[in-house]
């Protein structure tokens, strides 16, 4: 039943036949994806980053160079840019997840502003004007020059994401990141290796932002710097903590929700940050668990710990 | 609980599991333990006991690598552990529960026990990303661990429960459960039986044994002298961040310096009194 649905919200951009619908649609997968990694690093490893857009925009820019610019493979660049996004998160991440507390937050804050600035400056990435004249692959004889094809592809990749993540927390290794966030020294005399847990859960998930950067790059099939700033780490954020911060359906709910309201307020410029704000503040005080927490209530049968 | 077959006590190891010796630990410059020796025997439960302030959750959070001391040294196996963070510690096979409860909140019962059991699993970021794509063996045998365990502590039908929602009580157990679930070859005790009432303690006392009788070492820090002497084989005593005697409950009860540091506190209140009614002179 729930599987049927989900696969009926998945088609309806398809079916509609609309190219603005399936544009909002692919919007939402790539949300999807970045909430979900945060949500992964936030909300059940309790660490959280700021960064989550520069990581994006590393495997944005990187992706867009090595494919276009380089002619390298699509995936192959998808992947290095991934894993170029994982390597400035594991440095970082070393020095900065060895103290506790909000130290990654401040560090992460200051890294998003760093690496904002070399993309404005930056000859590789265009400057502030960016990278032009992206073209969507051909995959397997098949082109995803499309819209509705690419959509396709963005949905596959929020898939396997969401996959991955549902397994990562349900594991030997997500229960060690689950009791780092609940109590660090108690994880720790239980023989969870704290730094390595925060660091790799770091890396890993700045990977996956660095991923859908690469994507968002082929969907816009342009890049400029301001799609790599602070105000879509907040963005990222607030789909977290409206969706819910400890589940996965919950993150991609909220991903939904900021996409589709980020479009309706377009018109409206700066304001929607201010709602964005006071959307966070109310979500914060009365469903702390987020929008899925009341269906959650709802559908209680057990009083399970996560349920990411 | 049944493999167990890591905690028989090796037979090259004829010394001491652990020894401490000359541990110092000051914080600020205020000696918090001072010169601590002592040595824990394999198989056995230690007690270790004293008045507040005496030192007792120094040493246990220097032994299980929460502070480094100042001076002095702890070795675990002949291996000077002293300088190990904690999980290092863990893994070696010392496992603690604290005095006041850390437990994972917002983690059910089973899921505390689950992470007590993390160190008898070894799959890592890689195999948990795989997800289905790997057997479940490891997954399994941790779950039928932390049954066990709970079992073992009598949470059996608890399991589901969030550890924050718990009585304090059964808290106590769940820490215990926790520790047990890894398997330690050594387990430091702080302060197990706080706010148990007296069927719960007997119960624990049980426990306690019970684990001794399957080759595990045991530290229980407590300053309920029953409890301790009731089930240790030895006790060490500290008395102003020092160790004042280490002998067999008997010989402990019946040295009259034991008897001062506890029931002293009235002479050090009369001095005091008498101080003050100098000065209010």
């Amino acid at each position: 039943m729930t599987f049927a649905g989900v696969l009926a919200v998945i088609a309806i951009p398809l079916l509609s036949g609309n190219g603005y619908i399936v544009q909002v649609a692919s919007l939402a997968a790539i949300g999807a994806i970045m909430a979900v990694s945060l949500g992964v690093l936030y909300g059940h490893s309790g660490q959280l980053s700021f960064a989550h857009a520069a990581f994006y925009g590393v495997g944005a820019y990187t992706t867009v160079v090595l494919h276009t610019q380089h002619g390298l493979n699509f995936f192959l660049s998808l992947l290095v840019g991934a894993g170029l996004s994982g390597a400035v998160a594991f440095v970082v991440g070393l020095p900065t997840l060895r103290l506790r507390g909000n130290y990654l937050a401040i560090a992460t804050m200051a890294l998003q502003l760093g690496i904002s600035e070399v993309f404005v400056n930056a000859k590789i990435t265009g400057g502030s004007v960016g990278i032009f004249g992206i073209v969507r692959p051909t995959i397997a004889g098949i082109s995803l020059e499309s819209p509705f094809a690419y959509y396709v592809l963005l949905v596959i990749a929020a898939v396997l994401v969401i996959a991955v993540a549902h397994f990562l927390v349900h594991s030997r290794v997500g229960r060690g990141l689950a009791a780092i966030r609940e109590d660090e020294t108690a994880a720790g005399v239980l023989g969870v290796d704290a730094i390595w847990y925060k660091v790799s859960i770091f890396t890993i998930t700045a990977m996956i932002a660095g991923l859908a950067g690469g994507l968002f790059a082929y969907q816009l099939e342009y890049v400029s710097p301001e799609s790599f700033n602070l105000d879509w780490s907040i963005a990222v954020l607030s789909m977290v903590i409206i969706g819910g911060k400890k589940s996965a359906i919950g993150a991609v709910l909220g991903a939904v929700i900021v996409t589709i309201v980020t479009q309706l307020l377009f018109s409206v410029g700066e304001l929607q940050f201010l709602i964005y704000g006071l959307w966070i503040i109310v979500i914060m005080i009365f469903l702390p668990d987020g929008l899925i927490s009341i269906w959650q209530t709802a559908g209680r049968s057990t009083a399970r710990g996560t349920n990411l | 609980m049944a493999q167990s077959g890591s905690a028989t006590v090796d037979a090259k190891c004829a010394g001491p599991l652990l020894s401490v010796q000359g541990l110092t630990k000051l914080f600020g410059g205020v000696a918090a333990v001072s010169q601590v020796s002592f040595d824990l025997a394999p198989g056995k439960l230690t007690g270790l006991i004293g008045p507040n302030g005496s030192g007792k959750s120094t040493t246990i959070n220097l032994m299980s690598g929460l502070h480094r001391p100042t001076r002095g040294a702890i070795y675990y196996r002949g291996e000077n552990i002293s300088n190990l963070p904690p999980h290092r510690i863990a893994r070696l096979g010392i496992v603690r529960t604290f005095q006041l409860l850390r437990l994972f909140g917002d983690l059910s019962a089973f899921e505390n026990v689950l992470v007590g059991a993390h160190l008898r699993g070894k799959n890592g970021f890689a195999a948990a990303c795989l997800g289905p794509l790997k057997p479940r063996t490891e997954e399994q045998q941790l779950h039928q661990i932390a049954r066990d365990a709970l079992e073992f502590v009598g949470l059996g039908g608890r399991g589901e429960i969030k550890a924050r929602l718990l009585t304090s009580g059964e808290g106590r157990l769940l820490e215990l459960a926790r520790a047990i679930a890894a398997d330690p070859e050594l387990i430091l005790l702080d302060e197990p039986a706080a706010g148990l009432n007296t069927a719960e303690t007997t119960l624990l006392a049980e426990k306690l044994l019970s684990l001794v009788d399957r080759g595990k070492t045991l530290l229980l820090v407590d300053h309920h002298m029953s409890l301790v002497m009731s089930v240790a084989s030895s006790v060490i005593v500290l008395a102003g961040g020092q160790v004042l005697t280490i002998g067999t409950p008997q010989e402990v009860q019946a040295d009259p310096r034991v008897v001062e540091s506890y029931l002293g506190s009235g002479e050090v209140y009369r001095r005091r009194r008498a101080k003050r009614g100098v000065s209010e002179l």
